[in-house]
């Protein structure tokens, strides 16, 4: 009598399953390109905002390295005009280079040396620390600790030794802790009042230099006396204690002849006349609206420039400029105000912190879209499985085994995320670099990240595969658990 | 007619399935509903048999259990003396692939596959390559007649010629017993006849034990016993020479 020789089933090899799955995807393509949509509208909005972000992010830095020049000579004029403050010369201390120019200058009025500069900058950057945590602290919770008293004054405050005893008691009865131990905030407090002399030292003898460049310029403001000046302005400068190299000398005598020249022309639409001309001669009807914006945008043009030029003359008042400075001096004023804007919408972009520099509420939204996105998939995964009934238990009474079922459903769904993956991708990336350059313009598109930019199209087709695997496996093992009998049923 | 095949049975008459008190009971709400109900059996190899009975008298169910499709609620199938519900899930999937062909009354074709890749489908999970597979294949289409039909998808066939393809694909591994689960139910009358004679032949030619559940009397003529079914009970068990004279008068 023969005996059936009964082995375990064979394990076919991922290329078959492969091209049983690749052939009923195509047989089924309309409910595999639903599946793919939905993936692809996942995956394109976690790239449109990484990719979005990405390019932000570059174009942050170059707008940075653009309003450099522009800080540097506004820095220069502060420091001209005006006494320096406890938080200026903190602020200056937290990113002078030691022995560099900023550092030299304080050495010079505060009469310290390389080593007192050196704990200055140490006790600044502490400084720096205690004073963000205070300023993060709503006023509910500042009022029981410190009273009234905000900011820098928080630290003379706490010297006195009841003030510091009701803030150690209130500390953890808000449920707060310091940053560092209390001790060393204790500590840094006593180096905070040690280093007041020197500070006030400092802030003294900038002081005594101020007076000095405000008796050399007369009547002049700062803006016009640097207008004025020469290439000897740092060599004159270098007796007072300021500190400036030669090439800046000659940015900010031609930043500061620039920033006059826009006074000079913005100074014209104090006249009445000449804005009822301007109006006139551009057809605006409401005299508010002319305003500076309006009114460069015209002077940018030669035959703006020319004719602001001659009107200027007619009126008795002439400008004392060609019209060429006149259309160049524009142009700057406009290009100023426009990093000016990509600055502060830069700026508000990266105070919304969080993750990655996404705001919760965008963490949300793609949380919720990526679960939805599951959801979908999964979904339709078992519809199809349900669907599909007859046919796996087909394959099984064929000789199917479990894994084989399984694999094919969580091969099917990962072939629809790799496809749906790359549509969104590519969608996403394009919306991306779209919305960047509506808000930015060129910028974006000429600071476009390309290798993060590829990280992130990889991260996203790779999340929308991760997710329709995920999203599979229960489908599948619904699928693999059928009984083969139900290829018997007649419907 | 007494071929070679005939005196080989009764000479020899080895059990290819051999069922125990097989009970097979489903649950609906507070009833229960005894499907098979301790039915023993024995199947020869190389028979040619025929299962009739009413709908509802349990034949599909018989069929999943000695197909090794489902697990029986009592009692014991053996096939060719291995106890199937022994076997692990791996092995039973080798079963199903090498040693049963199955035949369903509405031929569950893979609808995206051609004709030929509906009939390499079980080689593939056998692990045959896929040259052997396509000359297999080949050579099985043509002993249905569907050679040049090859390329055909389910939907461009008709009833005859996708049942047709779904028993060269029950072939596939030459498997020794084939179950055919009301396999002419969907079929015209001369469309059945031809399904009829392909059953006839492979049990004739390559000695494939074949286990028909119908309700078509012409298939008892070429049967080798009959066996009827009721209520989940066997009935009546008889060879096709002791009921010629009533083929007319049983229906
Ligand atoms: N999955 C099931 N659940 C409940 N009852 C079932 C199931 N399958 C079959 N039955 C019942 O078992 C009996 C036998 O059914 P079946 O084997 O399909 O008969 P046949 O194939 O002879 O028409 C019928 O009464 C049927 O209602
Ligand atoms: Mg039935």
């Amino acid at each position: 009598m023969s005996k059936f020789d009964i082995k375990s089933q064979v394990k076919l090899p991922l290329s078959k399953c492969m091209e049983v799955v690749l052939s009923g995807i195509q047989f089924r393509l309309f409910r595999a390109s639903i599946t793919m949509a939905i993936i692809a509208l996942a995956v394109a909005f976690l790239m449109t905002i990484l990719g979005d972000s990405m390019i932000v992010r570059e174009v942050a830095q170059s707008v940075e390295e653009l309003v450099e020049p522009r800080q540097n000579s506004n820095f220069w004029v502060r420091r001209l005009s005006r006494p320096l403050g406890p938080a200026d010369i903190g602020h200056i201390l937290l990113r002078a280079q030691p022995a560099g120019d900023r550092w030299a200058e304080f050495r010079e009025w505060g009469e310290a040396d390389n080593e007192a500069m050196a704990g200055l900058q140490a006790m600044a950057r502490d400084e720096d620390l205690y004073l963000r945590f205070f300023a993060d602290l709503p006023e509910s919770q500042l009022r029981p600790l410190v009273g009234r008293v905000r900011g820098r004054d928080i630290f003379s405050h706490l010297s006195d030794a009841e003030a510091w005893t009701a803030f150690l008691e209130t500390l953890p009865n808000l449920g707060l802790a310091l940053p560092r131990e209390p001790e060393e905030f204790q500590n840094f407090l006593r180096q905070w009042r040690d280093a007041r002399p020197l500070v006030e030292r400092i802030g003294a003898g900038h002081a005594g230099a101020l007076s000095k460049v405000t008796d050399m310029r007369g009547n002049l403001t700062i803006q016009e006396f640097l207008a004025e000046s020469d290439a000897d302005l740092a060599e004159t400068l270098r007796p007072l204690g300021f500190r400036m190299r030669t090439d800046e000398t000659l940015r900010l005598r031609d930043w500061a002849r620039q920033q006059t020249n826009m006074r000079r022309i913005e100074q014209t639409l104090q006249d009445i006349g000449l804005r009822q001309r301007f109006a006139g001669r551009y057809g605006i009807q409401d005299m508010n609206r002319v305003v500076p914006e309006t009114f460069f945008g015209r002077l940018a043009s030669r035959s703006g420039a020319e004719w602001l030029v001659a009107a200027m003359a007619e009126i008795g008042a002439p400008l004392g400029l060609t019209a060429e400075t006149v259309r160049e001096t524009a142009t700057a004023w406009l290009e100023e105000q426009r990093l000016a804007n990509l600055e502060s919408s830069v700026q508000a972009m990266d105070a919304t912190g969080g993750f990655m520099g996404f705001s919760t509420r965008i963490l949300w939204l793609i949380g919720v879209s990526l679960i939805v996105c599951v959801v979908g998939i999964a979904n339709a995964m078992l519809m199809s499985v349900t669907e599909r009934f007859k046919e796996i238990a087909t394959m099984k009474c064929l000789g199917a085994t479990d894994g084989f079922i399984m694999t094919n459903f969580i091969m099917e769904s990962g072939f629809q995320g790799l496809a749906g993956g790359l549509i969104g991708g590519l969608l996403g990336l394009l919306l991306g670099i779209v919305r960047a350059a509506l808000g930015y313009g060129w910028m974006a598109l000429t600071n476009l990240p390309g290798l993060d930019l590829l990280l992130v199209f990889a991260f996203s087709v790779a999340a929308g595969v991760a997710l329709s695997v995920l999203a599979a496996i229960y489908p599948a093992l619904a699928a693999a658990r059928l009984a083969p009998l139900e290829a018997m049923r007649v419907e | 007619m007494t071929s070679a095949k005939d005196r080989s049975i009764e000479e020899k008459k080895p059990v290819i399935i051999r069922t125990r008190h097989l009970r097979k009971t489903y649950r609906m709400g507070d009833e229960e509903v005894h499907a098979l109900d301790g039915v023993n059996v024995e199947i020869f190899r190389g028979e040619f048999l025929c299962v009739m009975g009413p709908s509802g008298s349990g034949k599909s169910t018989f069929f999943n259990m000695i197909g090794g499709l489902d697990s029986p609620s009592a009692g014991r199938v053996f096939i060719d003396e291995v106890d199937v519900a022994q076997l692990s899930a791996s092995e039973l999937a080798f079963l199903r692939c090498q040693k049963i062909g199955y035949i369903f009354q509405s031929y569950n074709l893979v609808q995206y596959m051609t004709a030929l890749e509906n009939v390499t489908v079980p080689m593939a999970f056998a692990g045959v390559p896929d040259d052997d597979a396509h000359d297999r294949g080949m050579e099985l289409l043509d002993l249905v007649n569907l050679k040049d039909r090859w390329f055909h998808k389910p939907i461009e066939m008709s009833g005859g010629q996708q049942q047709r393809t779904a028993i060269a694909r029950s072939m596939a591994n030459a498997p020794s017993l084939l179950l055919c689960d009301e396999p002419t139910g969907n079929l015209d009358f001369k469309t059945g006849d031809e399904i009829h004679h392909i059953l006839q032949r492979l049990n004739q030619e390559r000695g494939v034990t074949i286990i028909c559940a119908t309700h078509d009397h012409r298939l008892i003529s070429m049967a080798d016993r009959i066996v009827w079914v009721r209520d989940g009970n066997i009935e009546r068990i008889a060879e096709r020479k002791d009921i010629t004279v009533e083929t007319g008068s049983v229906s």
